[in-house]
């Protein structure tokens, strides 16, 4: 009775789809859930002398609907995204710390300038010198407060390292599990794969993806070996490796990312790439690193400068003016693993000359070497290291005591804590100084048209600055200062007396005397002040290429253009990662009206085999009652 | 191509994501005026307009500056207007004294009123401004520059004159020290000073004289010396005759690089002198003038006396109010400097101001019609959806 089995082939079959068409229905909306499909055959015929009769349908097997291609590029895409999502976060909050246009880092400077130039109109008001310590107090208030808000960045971003990193070894380890059920069912059903299994295990490998760009390869018991970077392993078959963070020996700020292998820990920071983890550590290695150097050398060239001219000022109380702000020397990290005793102190000799890059200093048992740590450069120098003649290079001035052993590595960051530390030094505004220390007077007697004009205080150190000095002319071409002399008389020529830098200008008469003396009451001379408030308009940085307004433009835009584009690719890989997923659902996603009809029309086949089952029945009925007749 | 359920619902949602975000972006646009919401949108133009803030502010302060300026120079142009009259007055009384029908007792209250002026003119010198600093000390704000005591006025400022910063490049001289309105002012003709001898007993009065062959005064000195009340040597300074000569009242007489006329009839052994303008201040201009209207000499030789005492005072009064002239000229001129600087910031911030606006604000017209079209895309795709999704064969099975 063919008929019979045949018939209840057909119905196991029917019975089946359907069972499998209710799974693909129950789980239209699980995440990464491939739709299933029965593979259905026909059943090995019997031969009679007239031909072979078929002996029903059986199934296959049950197939997963998966394209493979699809599937990587969805990996790829969703670890670039990772990435991208985690530079444009943060690149995205560095660029609005600066790029505020209402309250932006030029215009608080410019309201010190401004305030600057209040009391250079009126030097004698204690309330304009007041107020500029107050607006001072601002400007100061500002650099800290972005130096400390790039820090807390910081600090986040090394949190989410320490946390990414944890949730790749939490993943390693759970697709380390999978692998083994995987091998273990694979094995139980006879080389026949658990779909669901492997839709859950793809669902983590995109998990993993977006933290970290990892490579994979199935093995041919189904496992799957899951690589970090540039060929690490993470995962092998039913084994994870350990995967950690430690603090960077050279730097306490940066943590670095390391492997368990055999024998040890290795660090894999450079060569992790993608995901998360690889967006956070190239920011903070790259961006936000920039960011405070250069936020850090604009606070150094605006307390240097403004420091330099103050000195070269008098208060009201007729003192030589002395530093305005206080700020943090560069920093120099001795590595943890250095074994000499040599300590290394650095100084700014030029700041026209220096950059934003940090740099390492290298001993190798015979002699320095200097790196650029962004370029990764060799960088040449001059010196031997002694204080009386300093390693010097890019207008940094290294001096190094003690003795170094071989390997040992010093990092150089020239302006790590200056934005931090920049601080007011005075606290009073008569401590303000706002003129000249010297005046020079025309004797009223003369006769010529000459004048005597002090330009600057050039050595505010000169033992003789306060002393007065007399400047007689012995003919109309030719002077004496002090009794000393003749000199060639040049109109307009500047010369220097005592570390005062004077022009003589106009036509001077025999016998015209010009006298250079100590600024003695002249609380209303503003002269110091007008220099101040000139900084800004003089280029204080590159060779003198770049004002301080320059840095802080080159600094807003760059970061803000580091924002956008970080935020455009994003974009742009979103869009992609979609098109991935909807290449990947358009293939693999379940249609309930697909399932509808495959339902109608398992229904009616199971429909129909029951109905031939009844017509079995009722010929084997026909039958007995034939012979029962 | 295949359609999935989730496929169609994702891409609903994605597609009505997009139109929703891009409606609140239009719509925060609008109600802001902000063309850049978010400074990452066009970094380059939010960094350009952190520049343009500065320099606005920059700008405002130099106008600020430029008022105080203004103020602090219209302080001194009044000042020096009083000074001037002031110096006019004293030109008057000293014409006045000249007259020969004055008589000892008229020129009395003349010394009185210019006793007066005098005194006007160190209070004068003595103004303070609006801040309460000396407007003629100099940097010494805070110190009185003149005090006056037994006939003679000291200065107690300095020379020195601040800038005020009213432009990117641009700096003026608020004020002018007393050093040099009231103090340096050449004497004489401005290169030289004649005098008459204390004890000439003619009535010879020698005038002003002038250069000749010169723009400068060669700082040399010569006496006219009357050998008879008709001849004449000229000795320089060192004492050796370089001319004689014969004179008559009236006469004007040839010396190297000058000469000067001598009016009256000098006697024999009367002395003229001339030697180098030598500075020297208002104060003791018009104390000169008191001293020599107080000079009660009687006879010719003593109103002789007192004509060239008169006419000393008149060319160092003229002298002095040619520099107040030249200083009210100069801050006239500051003024006028101040004023066209302003215009200057005011074109400059109002072009800051454009390029502001067309880098900051949003295009209303388009952003309106912007708004509308997305409202329409957004309603289109929210009623296809629900129309779509409506179907399914399982609502007919």
């Amino acid at each position: 009775m063919t008929i019979l089995s045949t018939s209840l082939s057909a119905l196991r079959v029917s019975q089946r789809v359907l069972e499998v068409t209710a799974n693909n229905i129950a789980n239209v909306n699980t995440p990464g859930y491939s739709r299933q499909r029965v593979a259905i055959s026909a059943q090995q015929p019997t031969e009679f002398g007239f031909g072979f009769i078929g002996n029903g349908a059986t199934i296959a097997g049950i197939d997963r609907i998966y394209d493979e291609f699809l599937g990587g590029e969805l990996t790829r895409t969703t670890s670039e995204v990772g990435r991208l999502d985690a530079m444009s976060n943060y690149a995205s909050r560095l660029g609005s710390l600066f790029n505020d246009p209402d309250f932006g880092l030029a215009a608080t400077m410019q309201t010190f300038f401004n305030a600057a130039n209040e009391v250079s109109n009126d030097p004698a008001s204690i309330s304009a010198r007041e107020n500029m310590l107050g607006e001072t107090r601002v400007v100061v208030g500002r650099f800290n407060e972005l130096a400390s808000q790039i820090e807390s960045l910081d600090s986040e971003i090394n949190a989410r390292i320490a946390e990414d990193v944890s949730d790749i070894g939490a993943l390693a380890e759970e697709l380390a599990q999978m692998n083994s059920r995987i091998a273990r069912n694979s094995g139980a059903g006879g080389g026949q794969v658990p779909n669901d299994l492997i839709d859950q295990r793809n669902e983590l490998v995109n998990e993993l993806a977006g933290l970290v760009g990892i490579t994979t390869a199935e093995q041919e018991d189904g496992a799957l070996n899951v690589f970090l970077g540039s060929g690490q392993l993470l995962v092998r078959g039913a084994t994870a490796s350990q995967i950690s963070t430690e603090v960077d020996p050279l730097d306490s700020n940066r943590l670095i990312v390391q492997l368990g292998v055999q024998g040890g820990e290795s660090d894999i920071t450079r060569a992790v790439q993608g995901g998360s983890l690889g967006g956070l550590l190239e920011f903070a290695g790259n961006g936000l690193s920039l960011a405070s150097n250069q936020l850090g050398r604009i606070a150094t060239g605006f307390a240097l400068e403004v420091n330099e001219q103050h000195r070269n000022g008098m208060d009201f109380d007729g003192e030589l003016g002395v530093d305005m702000f206080s700020i943090a020397d560069p920093v120099v990290v001795e590595a943890r693993t250095n074994t000499g005793s040599a300590g290394v102190e650095m100084t700014i000799g030029d700041l026209e000359s220096v950059g934003t890059d940090n740099f390492v200093l290298r001993f190798d048992g015979v002699a320095f070497s200097v790196t650029n740590e962004s370029t990764n450069t060799i960088v040449p120098f001059t010196g031997t290291g002694t204080s009386a003649d300093p390693l010097t290079f890019e207008g940094l001035e290294l001096v190094v005591a003690g003795t170094p052993a071989a390997g040992d590595q010093f990092s150089l960051q020239p302006f790590r804590d200056a934005a931090f530390s920049l601080e007011l030094a005075i606290s009073n505004g008569r401590d303000v100084a706002a003129a000249s220390p010297v005046v020079a007077t025309d004797n009223s007697d003369n006769i010529g048209t000459g004048s005597l004009v002090v330009d600057r205080v050039v050595d505010p150190s000169d033992a003789g600055l306060l002393t007065s000095s007399t400047i007689v002319f012995t003919s109309p071409t030719a002077y004496e200062v002090n009794g000393s002399g003749p000199f060639t008389y040049t109109a307009g020529a500047p010369f220097q007396i005592n570390g005062v830098e004077v022009t003589l200008d106009g036509t001077p008469e025999t016998g015209d005397e010009f006298t250079l003396s100590a600024n003695t009451g002249g609380i209303g001379d503003n002269r110091n002040m007008l220099a101040i408030s000139g900084i800004p308009a003089q280029g204080s940085l590159d060779g003198g290429r770049e004002t301080l307004n320059d840095a802080v433009t080159t600094l807003v835009s760059q970061t803000g253009i580091n924002g956008r584009e970080a935020a455009r690719g994003l974009a742009a890989q979103q869009s992609l990662l979609e098109q991935a997923e909807f290449r990947v659902l358009e293939v693999s996603g379940v249609n309930l009206d697909e399932e509808a009809a495959r339902l109608l029309q398992f229904q009616q086949s199971y429909e129909a085999a029951a109905q031939m089952i009844a017509v079995a029945d009722s010929l084997f009925a026909t039958l007995i009652n034939a012979v029962n007749n | 191509m295949r359609t999935s359920t989730p496929l169609f619902f994702r891409q609903s949602t994605s597609q009505l994501n997009l139109l929703q975000r891009q409606l609140t972006d239009t719509q925060l646009q609008i109600s802001t005026g902000r063309r850049i919401l978010n400074p990452a949108d066009d970094p380059v133009a939010s960094a350009q307009i952190g520049s343009i803030v500065a320099a606005l502010e920059e700008n405002e302060q130099f106008n600020r500056n430029a008022v105080l300026a203004e103020g602090r120079l219209s302080v001194q142009e009044t000042t020096l207007t009083d000074v001037q009259n002031a110096l006019f007055r004293l030109r008057d009384l000293a014409l006045q004294a000249n007259n020969d029908t004055q008589t000892n007792e008229s020129r009395r209250f003349i010394a009185v009123e210019a006793e007066e002026i005098l005194q006007q003119l160190v209070e004068l010198g003595n103004r303070r401004d609006g801040q309460g600093n000396y407007v003629f000390a100099g940097y010494r704000a805070r110190t009185e520059p003149f005090a006056r005591s037994n006939d003679q006025v000291t200065y107690n400022g300095d020379n020195g004159v601040r800038q005020i910063q009213i432009g990117p490049s641009r700096f003026i001289r608020d004020g002018d020290s007393g050093q040099d309105v009231f103090m340096s002012i050449p004497n004489g003709n401005g290169e030289f000073q004649t005098n008459a001898g204390a004890a000439n007993m003619g009535t010879g009065v020698i005038g002003a004289g002038s250069l000749v062959g010169l723009s400068r005064w060669n700082g040399e000195s010569y006496d006219v010396r009357f050998t008879a009340t008709d001849t004449f040597e000229v000795v320089d300074g060192s004492g050796t005759i370089v001319s004689t000569g014969t004179f008559e009242p009236g006469d004007t007489i040839d010396l190297p690089n000058a000469t000067v006329r001598i009016d009256g009839q000098p006697e024999a052994g009367d002395v003229f002198s001339l030697t180098p303008a030598t500075s020297q201040d208002l104060f003791a201009t018009a104390q000169g003038l008191i001293d020599a209207v107080r000079n009660e000499t009687p006879g010719a030789e003593g109103g002789a006396q007192l004509n060239n005492a008169l006419n000393n005072v008149l060319t160092d009064l003229d002298q002095g109010i040619g520099r107040v002239l030249d200083v009210r000229a100069s801050v006239g001129s500051r003024l006028q400097v101040i004023d066209t600087q302003r215009e200057t910031n005011a074109d400059f911030e109002l072009t800051l101001q454009t390029t502001r606006s067309e880098l900051q604000d949003v295009d209303f017209a388009e952003a309106v019609s912007n708004l509308n079209q997305q409202l329409t895309s957004l309603q289109a795709a929210q009623q296809s959806f629900a129309r779509i999704q409506g179907l399914s064969l399982f609502n007919v099975i």
